[in-house]
């Protein structure tokens, strides 16, 4: 059972370095072939200042907390087993460029109770994970919500 | 950005380019955990999935998610994207072949909002999207 009193709480920090590999692995494996994610002068051609971030590299912090995500789910309390990942987002609020280094942290924001349609307790826990870059910029925000369905 | 690529009229009820993608492979499921780092048996190891009592590996919710995230990407340009979110809807199988759309729900003064999916080949949608979009280009984005 999850304490309510985690909202606000740290759960963790990352900090990773933006791979020119890991931006061509990732667009190579969603098929996107644009040349802006392996190709400096076809970044630059397209007005970026370097190598951009894939749009979701922040996937890659799992390569780099160390840990893997079930370990987090069983610390909130919660029952893997019976926990799904429903909802991510991403706010985009300043350039990412291969090359930068950012620094995560990650806190529970929300913490919901609701009845779910099949009896039982569903509880909805909202993450968001705050990205800093080399210079003290914040440059993203992922928010991610883990739905732990009734026992 | 980028004043390279000619960006497409987001007005209300416009729809981009869709695109396929697909039939999806073991080989696409290894890949992207290569790439993201998420080595969750159920994405690869087939009798560790039909034990867990799946019909069949699927993909990470994350590998759909990347690829309507680029598609998005590839069509406004990425620098114009400020926003981009997912719902998880449905599983997405190996053979899968996705259809990747994207449609202006609505414009105000300096943004566009979108709608996005990636639909199943029977239909299904399996990944519910959203992004909110700047009208004009955004360099320090």
């Amino acid at each position: 059972v999850i304490d309510p009193d985690v909202v606000g709480q740290v759960l963790d920090e990352v900090r990773m370095p933006v791979e020119r590999g890991k931006v061509l692995e990732l667009a190579r494996a969603v098929h996107d072939d644009n040349p802006i994610y392996r190709d400096p002068e076809a970044a630059r051609a397209a007005g970026f200042d370097g190598i951009p971030a894939s749009p979701i590299l922040s996937v890659v912090a799992m390569h780099w907390r160390g840990r893997d995500d079930d370990r987090m789910v069983e610390e909130l309390g919660l029952d893997v087993a019976r926990v799904l990942h429903g909802e991510a987002s991403w706010s985009y609020e300043g350039p990412i460029h291969v090359g930068d280094e950012l620094h995560g942290v990650r806190r529970v924001t929300d913490v919901t109770t609701k009845q779910g349609s099949l009896g039982g307790a569903m509880t909805i826990v909202t993450l968001e994970t705050e990205y800093t870059n080399q210079h003290g910029s914040v440059v993203l925000r992922q928010r991610d919500k883990l739905i732990e369905r009734g026992a | 950005m980028s004043t390279s690529q000619a960006l497409p009229e987001l007005a209300p009820g416009a729809e981009l380019p869709q695109r396929e993608l697909g039939p999806l492979t073991e080989g696409d499921f290894v890949r992207f955990a290569g790439a993201s780092g998420d080595f969750n048996p159920l994405h690869y190891d087939e009798s560790f999935v039909t034990d867990a009592g799946y019909p069949g590996l699927f993909a990470m919710g994350l590998f759909p998610c990347g690829a309507l995230a680029h598609y998005l990407a590839g069509h406004v340009g990425q620098t114009s994207v400020r926003e981009f979110g997912v719902r998880f809807t449905a599983l997405v199988y190996e053979g899968d072949t996705l259809t990747l759309s994207a449609r202006v729900a609505s414009v105000d003064e300096d943004e566009a909002s979108l709608e996005l999916a990636a639909t199943r080949q029977t239909g299904e949608m399996a990944i519910r999207g959203f992004a909110r979009v700047a009208l004009a280009s955004e360099p320090g984005r």
